[in-house]
């Protein structure tokens, strides 16, 4: 078990969502020309450090629940992103899961990533799964593969309650942009409210933007 | 021992016999942890499944 610091993310809840016209470019053309090389120069310290950038991306998962019935017995029950996002929503009396949608928010904080759902259309945080903290990270030369393992935590207890193993793959073009970027990997973890084990795999999509964001 | 590296989901599956006696146990599981660097190595991460066989008995010297 690793305890989270007290420096640890307390966010409030829609804080980390990206805003509309965060990443919107100046409009003045003297101001373009100076940001572009700037912009170049932080790309290519990037991919030499391996640093990355704050975006939420859809998530697939697919896993399976462990839990205590209420005559004692152990059920195994299968988990998608759906069922994972409503059990998630009901912690906050949400049943209606309709407008909402698993994310993965890579960089939501300075200390890792975090798995949570969030409003499909303006991307407003609804709730919180797991905080992937802590993260220990080793890439390829290329920049092509980021392979790295996190601690789990939840939004109440200051513990670790699981781990999950992140690759993250880049594939570029011949000019060296990035045209694909996908996180996938595999999580496990307890409920600390109940006697439920979580375990699964997942694959991240496309990086969502939102068309009402606040 | 300072802190975790990594974590294990375990079934445990035991079946009985009439006689209420452990007929039989097996354990299997998902892995993963790291590796801290040492000298030689940096970084490393264990992924995996494992499954117990039978139990090992040893018999005394």
């Amino acid at each position: 078990m690793k305890a989270m610091l007290p420096h640890g993310n307390t966010q409030p809840a829609d804080a980390g969502v990206p805003q509309a016209g965060a990443g919107r470019r100046p409009q003045d053309s003297r101001f373009r020309k100076l940001t572009l090389p700037v912009g170049a120069i932080a790309l290519t310290l990037g991919l030499i450090g391996g640093a990355r950038a704050e975006q939420v991306l859809l998530m697939n998962f697919k896993g399976t629940l462990t839990m205590t019935s209420p005559d004692a017995k152990l059920v195994h029950q299968p988990i998608d992103s759906d069922a994972l996002a409503s059990h998630c929503l009901q912690t906050i009396g949400i049943s209606n899961t309709g407008p909402f949608a698993l994310v993965f928010h890579q960089d939501s904080s300075d200390i890792g990533d975090t798995i949570e759902v969030v409003n499909k259309t303006n991307g407003v945080f609804a709730c919180g799964v797991l905080r992937l903290y802590f993260q220990e990270h080793f890439e390829r030369a290329d920049g092509t593969l980021s392979k790295r393992f996190a601690y789990g935590y939840n939004y109440i207890d200051g513990n670790s309650f699981g781990t999950a193993i992140l690759n993250e793959r880049t594939t570029m073009d011949k000019q060296g942009h990035t045209n694909r970027f996908v996180i996938d990997g595999s999580l496990q973890w307890y409920w600390t409210n109940a006697m439920e084990v979580w375990s699964g795999t997942f694959t991240t999509g496309g990086p969502l933007t939102f068309t009402n964001a606040p | 021992m300072s802190h975790s590296l990594g974590s294990v989901v375990i079934d445990e599956k035991r079946a009985f016999d009439k006689a209420g006696d452990l007929k039989s146990f097996l354990a299997t599981g998902d892995i993963q942890y790291y590796l801290l660097p040492t000298a030689t190595n940096g970084l490393g991460l264990c992924t995996g499944k494992f499954r117990t066989g039978k139990h090992l008995i040893i018999k005394p010297q």
